[in-house]
């Protein structure tokens, strides 16, 4: 699962940054630089065994002593999130991929930075190395409350380009008016990152304003999501075939294509009529009707919504 | 050192400055004036422009706000700080409290626990066949020498009732007598309250009264049987789901909440029914595909509720305090519809939202709600409609709807047609 060009890192900081979120600071055991990385970048972190996530550096490139990553408990999730959170400390050893970049700056005159709670992380770096350059920009960050929102200090060194949205008090992030922003001049690039439903409204509300460019990487909350999915195999236990399910596709549909007899009700995830017993993989939950030990158990999978965060998951059909 | 950028986070760029006035002073002009019968007549082009212009709006003809998009529908559902489970005092009066819509924390789970349990799959899967399909075919060969009949009348809503009442165990109530129940509580449910508070009709409660007396004495002969010799089955689930053993529930503790049940759910079923045979009716092709692949049902089933949702916008919820939300100021106690149905046509999570394809990209939908107030009847519902169409489309290949007699859909509280009004070749049967 893991690339071979890894690292064992030493975790030398721990950090609250936010109700939820925790910072944790990685440097080489035996000092020294690490290598080097762009804004935007991210690695692999093998968060327990077999498990691995990815996670944006949230940290600056010219720092080239240590990394760092921020990283949100899922209230639902008992995934590599919440190992992180409990059970990686300082001292201890983790295993790192070197750095990746899906999420590249291009050059523009001007930029409009977009974050969705914990999306905030990868635009830390982004957000420094444009502010150095004369490019104009701003930045609209949007989380529960004030203190789910991390990284505001490293954000306090700007002022009038930065705009919060608690949603406590502000309510709803106005993604309108920020396409309005956006297309207010030529040549602005919109950086935004955040969970998949904003990002598709985001998206939305700038096709209909078609004088800025979009690019946008998404993070996979664990409740709600119905953005992007990677594709992935299902096996059937009893005929042992193997079936593939495409992003667009749900488990369910690709079952009932197949030809196996499924039950389904709400197709929605919040029934729990077409649920399913897993025997291997790790199912990625998006319904609303397990409890949490149920999908602790990773027992048991809801197909109409529900996806897999493993290559393959092996279903008792 | 962020303090400068708050409590007014856009420095009045986004959101102009917050007025301290009363809701409806903000409300566009043309919601000012909009009227109920509006609203039920022309429901899709209203809420189309709602959504697009305004999507969390006080209406005055409603005294309420009404919630029109995706976004805030599921976020106001999901978010149990801010807004409460919707009530008023018409249903308080009517069913009495607390009952299952309103209540929320350990008395909302507690009901829960009394009422999901019959309709969770895993308790009805195996009844499907055995219970539900026996009393859909009954019904259908009752009529099928007929050659004409309103479905709505005289197959949906009959399945569903009995259906969904034998599923909690209620197998001997006459159909009948579930029907009157149903009608006499829906008729009490008009009465509403007035500007000042006072029900618009101060005897309007006195046939559902009698009503709540006949389901209390139901309920307490059924307690007396539990307690003689539990069932193991529905009846143990209403009466001691969740308590130590040898506790039973008070009947009172069950009566609002049950009373609910056969005003709001035991049509449900029929009406998921009632807009899926609609769509297939009016998207023939669709209506082929189904026949040539009964097991796409499922599929049109659920666009079917997500295309006209039959609980459109019959959800509601309390503002828990004052909040600053959705660019509205909303107070303490004030009522907010959620249109799911409206959501449901939210074109940001649906690619040409308006229009029926049971082939399109499936993604969740909020016909049956979401969050903790979600309807109970998600999983078993779909599942009735599934069969009674099954049946229907089995035994009267050739039924349609009569051309002479085309149903409107209406009601933007609940919608989609009343009658259904059908033909088909007696032959068939």
């Amino acid at each position: 699962l893991i690339s071979p060009s890894h690292l064992d890192l030493l975790v030398v900081e721990r950090r609250d940054e936010a109700t939820e979120a925790v910072s944790f600071v990685f440097a080489h055991p035996n000092g020294g630089p690490l290598p080097s990385w762009t804004p935007g970048a991210h690695v692999d972190v093998v968060t327990a065994p077999g498990l691995v996530r990815q996670y944006s550096l949230s940290g600056l490139p010219c720092d080239r002593e240590t990394w760092r990553i921020t990283v949100l408990r899922e209230a639902s999730g008992r995934g590599g999130s919440a190992y992180l959170h409990s059970a990686l400390h300082v001292g201890q050893s983790v295993r790192v991929s070197l750095p990746r970049n899906n999420f590249a700056l291009v050059p523009a005159k001007r930029y409009v930075f977009v974050a969705g709670g914990i999306g905030i992380t990868p635009l830390i770096s982004m957000i420094d190395e444009v502010a150095r350059g004369s490019s104009e920009w701003e930045l609209h960050y949007a989380g529960r409350t004030r203190d789910h929102m991390a990284h505001l200090e490293d954000l306090g060194r700007y002022s009038s380009e930065v705009h919060l949205y608690p949603k406590d008090s502000y309510g709803p992030f106005p993604l309108d008016t920020i396409a309005d922003i956006a297309a207010e001049k030529s040549d602005t690039a919109v950086f935004a990152c955040g969970p998949g439903g904003l990002l598709d409204s985001l998206k939305a509300s700038l096709d209909s304003r078609p004088s800025s460019t979009f690019y946008s990487e998404r993070f996979r909350a664990s409740e709600g999501t119905t953005g992007t999915s990677e594709p992935f195999e299902i096996r059937l236990h009893e005929s042992g075939v193997t079936l593939d399910v495409p992003p667009t596709k749900t488990i369910l549909e690709v079952l009932e294509d197949y030809g196996i007899p499924m039950m389904s009700s709400c197709r929605s995830g919040t029934c729990g009529t077409c649920e399913t017993p897993v025997l291997n993989g790790i199912p990625d939950h998006r319904d609303s009707i397990l409890t949490e030990e149920e999908r602790a158990s990773r027992e048991l999978i809801i197909p109409c919504v529900s996806r897999a965060h493993s290559a393959f998951i092996e279903l008792d059909l | 050192v962020f303090a400068r950028h708050l409590p007014t986070p856009l420095k009045g760029r986004i959101v102009s400055n917050p007025t301290k006035s009363r809701p409806s002073e903000r409300t566009p002009e043309w919601v000012r004036t909009l009227t109920v019968s509006e609203m039920d007549a022309d429901t899709d082009a209203i809420f189309d422009r709602l959504r697009a212009e305004s999507p969390l709006v006080w209406v005055p003809a409603l005294n309420a706000w009404i919630a029109t998009t995706w976004e805030l529908c599921a976020d106001i559902a999901a978010n149990a700080d801010d807004f409460h489970g919707g009530t008023n005092p018409m249903l308080d009066r009517l069913f009495g409290v607390p009952h299952i819509l309103g209540a929320e924390g350990e008395v909302h789970s507690a009901l829960r626990s009394v009422i999901d349990p019959a309709l969770r799959p895993r308790v009805f899967k195996s009844q499907l066949e055995q219970r539900v399909r026996p009393v859909a075919a009954a019904q259908l060969g009752a009529l099928a020498h007929k050659g004409s009949a309103d479905l709505m009348a005289e197959y949906f809503e009959p399945v569903s009732v009995r259906c969904v009442a034998d599923a909690f165990g209620f197998d001997s109530i006459p159909t009948d007598q579930l029907r009157r129940w149903f009608h006499t509580l829906a008729k009490a449910s008009a009465n509403t309250t007035d500007a000042d508070g006072n029900f618009l009709d101060p005897r309007g409660f006195d046939e559902a009264d009698e009503v709540r007396q006949e389901v209390r004495s139901y309920l307490t002969m059924l307690a007396v049987m539990e307690r003689a010799e539990p069932d193991g089955e529905a009846r143990s689930r209403l009466f001691r789901t969740g308590l130590p053993e040898g506790v039973m529930r008070d009947v009172e503790d069950l009566l609002p909440s049950l009373l609910i049940i056969f005003l709001g759910g035991l049509q449900e079923p029929g009406h998921a029914c009632g807009t899926t045979y609609l769509a297939l009716e009016t998207h023939q092709e669709q209506r082929q595909q189904v026949m040539d692949d009964i097991k796409v049902l499922p599929r049109a089933i659920a666009e079917a509720l997500r295309w006209m949702s039959p609980l459109y916008a019959g959800s509601s919820r309390i503002a828990a305090r004052d909040l600053n939300y959705g660019g509205q100021e909303l107070k303490e106690g004030e009522p907010i519809w959620l249109a799911y149905g409206s959501a449901n046509h939210d074109e940001i999570n649906f690619d040409r939202a308006a229009m029926y394809d049971l082939n399109r990209e499936q993604r969740p939908n909020l016909a049956f709600g979401t969050g903790r107030h979600a309807c109970p009847g998600s999983a078993f519902a779909p599942q009735v409609a599934r069969i009674a169409l099954e049946e229907l489309y089995r035994l009267l290949p050739s039924v349609h709807l009569d051309p002479d007699h085309t149903p409107t859909p209406t009601g933007w509280l609940f919608r989609g047609v009343r009658e259904l009004p059908s033909v088909w070749d007696a032959a068939d049967s």
